[in-house]
């Protein structure tokens, strides 16, 4: 049983009251000021040995068992806990902390503990948050964080303020605190884990991510999609004029959009700006020729393809409107690319140059990376070309596009390897880098990467520059230009790659950059 | 006639606490712990007022939010909106869907009952945002 206490200045101030005694003339018989004996009966400062003693004869009351001032600082403690802008609306007044301690000193002092591991907590999710803001997993910590403190905070408030508790109830309050504050430091320590790891698990969690998630199980073709194409195309008079002038005609004719050319820098990135309400489609100046018939094809996709996108991003997958958003934009892009790049032609044109990216390119009027999209596409039962890998990265390891096959796995964010083609492009910017790569699983694969570049708008705007690569199983080396002179099944041929770094278990690499959570592999 | 809350929470802990307020106040509380169940006894219950958290398994707090909104107005039956993601977005995506008000975990347990009370005796007026 919890004895029942007042702390101990707040029973000295009633036995002096009780007594009809002044503060002066208890201050006179204990050797003290006025101003003091008012400190410690509002537990401003604790008190023990002869002072106490000298109080208590004063009083002429045992002090014995008092003598312990644990109560007066927990109960200042608390005084200034309570004062956080935490408990603004909880309507505390200034006893309230002398309330607790009176009710029972053991939980007070578990408030404490709690308000500390709280302060801790918070301080570490804090710090954790604006280093790593968008990692799932701190999310889904912080998140659990906030939850126990809730737990924590309204049981508190329970104990404190209300009286008649049933006990079995109150026993179970007290469970929930015990838990919570366990549950506390376990919490703290996946978030101290994930720190010291630096990044987490891979979780499906950004609206990104999501969308990669629609695209990846469709296996990157969509069959309504590229019928949608084949009957715009069908519209679109091409013959005789230049793909460019036919797509703008059929903006303007058919959907009254006006097209024109700004040299202000515009809101996207991508540099096309198109406004739905006023038909007007606005390109930046000196934009490449394929990047104009991509943004041109792009909005036909948007004004003709509704329903058939509609029907694609109506996805459980998408589960927030920037998820669907982005969808659809990325929808949109498959649709203009199956306009320009037509399935049929495509696909002959991709056998008869054995799968040339730059003569494709030349031949469709198309980008290095818009080819390689692509051909990444060409899934068509009955009409397949090459399985590709795709992936885009920049100098600095970022993943911006990536589309994996069965057997080699992108990773999902960066780190991947760099003895990859895709690196390698880097050191030879607009030359394409072709490799024979041998996975850790021993599966070999052609990898031919190129850099493209956003050119620079003018003198002091930096361009923007990435790498392209695509990767196809070895077994197709002679279908496809990148495999000549890698066919031969020998060591100065190969280049030992793996995934990521912390997945590759080849020992000895010399560009290992973080030690692998997988058993070795002598090289 | 006693009113009904249907209070959707998934954390025990948070629930125990919750259940033991507003049995106090009156009221009498129905609980389930995901989101597929709140709306599988939606009918059943019959609540005065949902007391709705964001973050619960099957179907999320919006989703919830979405399949009362499209059979009850705000007045007919109110929602208030319970989350630890307190970032904005959020707060006016339930307003977006017709939440009645919002509150962020950790809550103190005097405001809790007194939005809850704001709802259910001013007949599921939406409240202002207040300024905080």
């Amino acid at each position: 049983m919890t004895q029942r206490t007042i702390p101990i200045g707040r029973r000295i101030g009633a036995r002096r009251r009780e007594m009809g005694l002044t503060q002066k003339q208890v201050a006179d018989l204990a050797g003290m000021s006025v101003a003091y004996l008012s400190l410690i009966e509002n537990d401003k400062r604790t008190i023990g040995g002869s002072r106490l003693q000298k109080i208590a004869a004063a009083l002429k009351i045992e002090m014995d068992g008092l003598s312990d001032s644990s109560e007066a600082r927990i109960a200042q403690e608390l005084e200034g806990i309570l004062s956080d802008s935490l408990f603004d609306r909880d309507g505390l007044d200034e006893n309230a902390a002398q309330q607790l301690v009176g009710h029972s000193p053991v939980l007070a002092r578990a408030f404490l503990t709690l308000y500390r591991a709280y302060l801790e907590t918070r301080d570490q999710t804090v710090a954790l948050s604006n280093r790593l803001g968008r990692d799932p997993v701190l999310l889904e910590l912080s998140h659990q964080v906030l939850n126990r403190i809730t737990a924590v905070r309204s049981v508190s408030e329970i104990l404190v303020d209300v009286a008649d508790i049933p006990p079995d109830r109150e026993r179970r309050f007290h469970n929930v605190l015990a838990q919570e504050s366990t549950g506390l430091v376990d919490v703290v320590g996946g978030l101290l884990d994930v720190l010291n790891t630096g990044s987490a698990t891979e979780h499906a969690g950004s609206a990104a991510d999501e969308v990669d998630d629609l695209i990846i199980d469709h296996g990157y073709y969509f069959p309504t999609l590229e019928t949608a194409a084949t009957r715009i195309r069908q519209t679109i008079a091409v013959s005789g004029r230049s793909m460019a002038y036919a797509l703008a005609d059929e903006l303007s004719d058919r959907h009254g959009v006006r097209v024109s050319f700004d040299s202000r820098a515009l809101s996207t990135s991508g540099g096309a700006d198109f406004d739905a309400a006023s038909r007007q489609l606005v390109l930046f100046e000196g934009m490449p020729d394929p990047s104009i018939r991509f943004h041109l094809a792009r909005i036909i996709a948007r004004l003709e393809c509704d329903a058939e996108i509609g029907a694609l991003t109506a996805d459980e997958r998408l589960t927030t409107e920037t998820a669907m958003q982005r969808a659809r934009g990325a929808l949109e892009r498959y649709v203009a690319a199956a306009i320009l790049f037509p399935y049929e032609t495509f696909l002959a044109s991709a056998i008869e140059l054995r799968y040339d990216v730059e003569r494709l390119a030349r031949r469709f009027g198309g980008s290095f990376e818009q080819i390689c999209h692509r051909l990444v596409s060409l899934k068509c039962p009955g009409a397949e070309g090459i399985p590709f890998a795709f992936m885009r990265v920049d100098a600095a390891g970022n993943i911006s596009k990536r589309f994996s096959l069965p057997n080699l796995r992108l990773p999902r964010y960066r780190e991947s390897c760099a003895y990859w083609a895709a690196f390698e492009a880097f050191a030879t910017p607009d030359r394409v880098v072709t490799q024979r790569a041998e996975m850790p699983t021993g599966a070999k694969f052609l990898m031919a990467a190129r850099t493209v570049t956003r050119p620079a708008f003018g003198y002091g705007i930096p361009s923007a520059r990435f790498s392209v690569m695509i990767a196809c199983d070895i077994v197709y080396r002679d279908r496809i230009v990148y495999g000549d002179g890698l066919g031969a099944d020998l060591p100065s041929l190969t280049t030992l790659v793996g995934t990521t770094c912390r997945l590759c278990p080849r020992a000895g690499c010399q560009q290992r950059a973080q030690a692998p959570i997988v058993p070795a592999l002598s090289t | 006639m006693q009113k009904v809350i249907l209070v959707v929470e998934d954390e025990a802990n948070i629930l125990d606490p919750l259940e033991f307020l507003l049995e106090r106040q009156g009221l009498k509380v129905e609980s389930v712990t995901d989101g597929a169940a709140a709306c599988r006894r939606l009918e059943e219950v019959a609540p005065d007022l949902i007391l709705l958290d964001v973050m619960i398994p099957n179907i999320d707090g919006f989703e919830v939010l979405r399949t009362v909104r499209a059979q009850y107005t705000s007045r007919e039956l109110p929602v208030v909106m319970l989350s630890a993601r307190g970032q904005e977005a959020d707060r006016l995506k339930a307003e977006g869907l017709g939440a009645n008000d919002f509150i962020t975990k950790p809550f103190s347990n005097e405001d809790l009952v007194r939005r809850i009370r704001l709802q259910l005796d001013g007949a599921g007026a939406p409240t202002p945002p207040r300024p905080d």
